[in-house]
């Protein structure tokens, strides 16, 4: 299960988003919408950021 | 004789403000579960505990307190922070040597994040005991 970095990245950017989304907002529709956002964010950037490297070597 | 009812009021209101944060810290959600926030307190109590499992299978290591290593000692106030979990672990003898493992490193992690993320908690659990939110 933990053998891939993808797989651990996703885990990690679950419960993160998950314990984000509960405690920053006020209403149980507000804090399911960030944690969405939030776990969105985390995997754009986790697979963004690479990407963006691979091509500012260039 | 008014001033001591005053007092203790006041010593009382301090007491049960107290009691969630503790609460918090000792179980991730606890707070809320004292503060009757129960979903809340389950989704907390399964993220940072499913965190944290992970982490120990991962074979993460736990930092210790090195007053000499400023990082180290940062390290296990995180780790310190995850409260039960963290003592159960640590009774129950877990000890990893250091390994050069990317898993293991990213148990690591995990296990830090997680006691950082029961800090997130327990704010959230004053919040509600001081009336700053529902």
């Amino acid at each position: 299960m933990f053998s891939s970095h993808f797989t651990v990245a996703v885990l990690f950017a679950l419960f993160t988003s998950a314990v984000f989304g509960v405690t920053s907002k006020n209403t149980d529709r507000e804090r399911l919408h960030y944690g969405m956002w939030v776990f969105a964010l985390f995997l754009l950037i986790t697979l963004g950021a690479p990407w963006f490297m691979f091509f500012l070597r260039w | 004789m008014a001033s001591k009812e005053v007092a203790s009021a006041q010593s009382s209101k301090v007491a049960l403000r107290l009691a969630p944060l503790i609460a918090a810290w000792l179980v991730p959600g606890g707070g809320h579960f004292w503060l009757r926030r129960s979903g809340r307190g389950a989704i907390l109590l399964a993220s940072v505990g499913l965190m944290f499992v992970s982490g120990l299978v991962m074979r993460g290591r736990f930092f210790e307190l090195a007053p000499s290593d400023i990082v180290e000692t940062l390290g296990f106030l995180g780790d310190f922070c995850s409260g039960l979990f963290y003592l159960a672990a640590k009774f129950a003898g877990y000890a990893v040597p250091v390994s050069a493992s990317p898993i293991a490193d990213y148990g690591t992690k995990f296990l830090l994040v997680a006691g950082l993320l029961n800090v997130l908690c327990i704010l959230d659990a004053y919040d509600i005991a001081v009336g700053n939110k529902d």
